[in-house]
């Protein structure tokens, strides 16, 4: 792993960023909202990879899209080098877009079944008008060839691919338009564990090839302890512990991390660890629990944790935690 | 597109909606110029003959080759059923494209004013607007029109939000991509399966509907031989014996029909995902 003290001037920066959405609700009831993401800070240095792991429904992945401007965040700040994006117009939006490209979970889902491999490839390249037609085809075969495809692929259509071929094929499509940042949403989870590794291996590759940031979206603990550089942790749409992947993986600070950890298989018969189990299921988003939300199903929750929400607090260098217990772990 | 070609052509029922359709097309586009009579031409003295060599569909009351007529009125059903589900298909499609994509306010009220043209029977609200706006051609073609515009649009509208979130069209916007490419690239050409098979019974609908009107005297007017029209001058003869006069416009009425409905369907069966045929590719 490349030193990353040496850059640590901040590519990304995301201040109390909360997305919610407007929740099914009768018609003359109260209008309800799904909180999914509830003040999120955090910042991704450039030239690291930056995971970001929780359960389904903990909002890790309304988090990605609102970094690729999917959709507009609720509220909060995000800044891209330097500049203020969250508010921007569509218009004003398009040079951030391309600098920011999303890898996706489903490459089965996520490419036209219509189109040839070439036109997909190609087709960032077309909106962002970088080039001519012939250097286009000629980027696209440059493209294939760095995501290990053959050159005759950009003829063919998606369904003639395998699940890793696809997502090589959804790799050379964000990668060609030129990319600071990429933003892979469970970019193996789709995957069969056999062609995982030759994935991940190339996204690694990839990075320190082209000097790619990355946000690494997961919930598979094993891959973002040998992937990333750094990792938060979510929980219900807040941010519970962020830390560098070592000080996180060797010492959690926080209950629900802890939790988390232990319920990862060790692939080491000889070590045991204590199985923490979570009481009960996670809350609604609709209606989350007051103060910490994690409280009702933390095993070290006392009266306070209903009424005061947790902030983030240094417990170590880099390491931060969102927990009013001090005395724990 | 070449192995729903094949699909296609190995369907018999297929094959029989298409030749039917093909046949009647045929007469229309053909006919004029192989049965050069004058479908206007009266001639009292041949009145009510029996359909023979020189009138292979008889003669009317005033001696007009039935014929002739026909064919007329095949030009008339097809020619007018095609424009319906053409202009039928733009601005329903249309206006679904821009429900579904834009969604919010413009939705709700499209919506809203589709389901009240839907509450009307199509055949009534046809017949409201033809009287509405003046018997003739024109106007029973809008009536028409009106009554298949809301089809188009709750289906445009539906694949629009059902494909509107589909990880592909994502994929693009997260690339950049402006709606208008959305549409182009990812969106419409999904679509053309289904605009295809509401298209087949549109026309079905048209010529059904065009021959209602025509039929209680709104829709196009004498002496062009609609064939609607022609099986109400031919009512008043069919007890007295001089059957050819309604019989042979109803049969084209009916073909023209089925062969419509017979393409729907058969089409909805091909092109079904289910069906474990994908298209393209």
């Amino acid at each position: 792993m490349k030193d990353i003290a040496s850059e640590t001037r901040p590519l990304f920066e995301a201040r109390d960023l909360t997305k919610r959405f407007p929740a099914p609700s009768g018609l003359l009831g109260p209008k309800k909202q799904v909180h999914a993401v509830e003040g999120v800070t955090f910042s991704i240095r450039k030239g690291e990879v930056f995971g970001l792991v929780g359960e389904s429904g903990s909002g890790k992945t309304t988090v990605g899209r609102m970094l690729v401007g999917l959709i507009p965040p609720t509220s909060g700040n995000m800044v891209f080098d330097g500049k203020e994006i969250a508010d921007l117009p569509p218009a004003k939006m398009q040079p951030y877009r391309r600098r920011v490209q999303m890898i996706f979970q489903d490459p089965f889902a996520s490419l036209n079944p219509r189109r040839r491999v070439g036109d997909l490839v190609a087709e960032g390249m077309e909106i962002h008008r970088l080039g001519n037609r012939a250097e286009q085809r000629e980027e696209v075969a440059r493209l294939l060839d760095l995501v290990g495809l053959p050159a005759d692929a950009a003829r063919r259509f998606p369904h003639e691919f395998s699940g890793g071929q696809r997502q090589r094929i959804g790799i050379a499509r964000a990668l060609a338009v030129k990319p600071d940042m990429l933003v892979a949403d469970e970019p193996v989870s789709a995957l069969d564990v056999s062609v995982q590794a030759q994935v991940l291996n190339l996204l690694h590759d990839l990075k320190e090839k082209l000097d790619l940031t990355i946000l690494f979206i997961s919930h598979d603990l094993a891959v973002v302890e040998h992937f990333c550089d750094r990792v938060a942790v979510m929980y219900l749409g807040h941010l519970m512990e962020l830390a560098p992947r070592e000080s996180l993986f060797a010492r959690p600070r926080h209950p629900y991390t802890e939790a988390l950890l232990s319920a990862a298989p060790v692939p080491d018969p000889a070590r045991k660890r204590a199985r923490i189990v979570m009481e009960g299921d996670v809350p609604s988003p609709i209606d989350p629990p007051s103060g910490c939300v994690l409280r009702t199903r933390c095993r070290y929750a006392t009266a306070d944790c209903a009424q005061t929400r947790p902030t983030m607090n240094q417990v170590a260098p880099g390491h931060f935690k969102a927990c009013l217990r001090d005395d724990i772990l | 597109m070449l192995r729903t070609a094949t699909k296609i052509v190995r369907d018999p029922e297929m094959a029989l909606g298409v030749a039917i359709m093909a046949v009647l097309v045929l007469v229309a586009v053909a006919g004029p110029f192989i049965w050069r009579v004058d479908p206007l031409k009266v001639n009292v003295l041949n009145s009510l003959l029996p359909p023979s060599l020189d009138h292979p569909m008889g003669t009317d009351d005033v001696g007009r080759d039935v014929f002739a007529r026909f064919i007329w009125g095949a030009q008339v059903s097809i020619g007018v059923a095609l424009a319906v589900t053409v202009i039928g298909t733009l601005v329903g499609g249309v206006l679904g494209l821009i429900a579904g994509l834009l969604s919010g306010a413009v939705d709700l009220v499209l919506s809203r004013i589709m389901d009240a043209i839907l509450a009307f029977p199509p055949l009534i609200l046809a017949m409201a607007v033809a009287i509405g706006l003046g018997t003739g051609m024109v106007s029973a073609m809008v009536g028409v029109i009106l009554a298949a515009i809301p089809w188009y649009f709750r289906l445009l509208r539906g694949e629009v939000l059902r494909l509107r979130h589909m990880m592909y069209v994502e994929s693009a916007r997260a690339l950049g991509a402006s709606n208008m490419r959305l549409i182009r690239h990812h969106i419409l050409p999904q679509t053309v399966s289904t605009i295809l098979i509401q298209a087949s019974s549109v026309f079905s609908f048209s010529v059904m509907t065009m021959a209602a009107l025509g039929f209680v005297g709104l829709g196009i007017q004498p002496p062009v031989p609609e064939w609607g029209t022609m099986i109400t001058e031919g009512l008043a003869y069919a007890l007295t014996g001089q059957w050819w006069l309604g019989l042979f416009p109803g049969l084209g009425i009916f073909a023209l029909a089925v062969a419509g409905n017979v393409i729907a369907d058969r089409l909805r069966d091909i092109y079904d995902p289910k069906s474990g045929l994908g298209i393209g590719g």
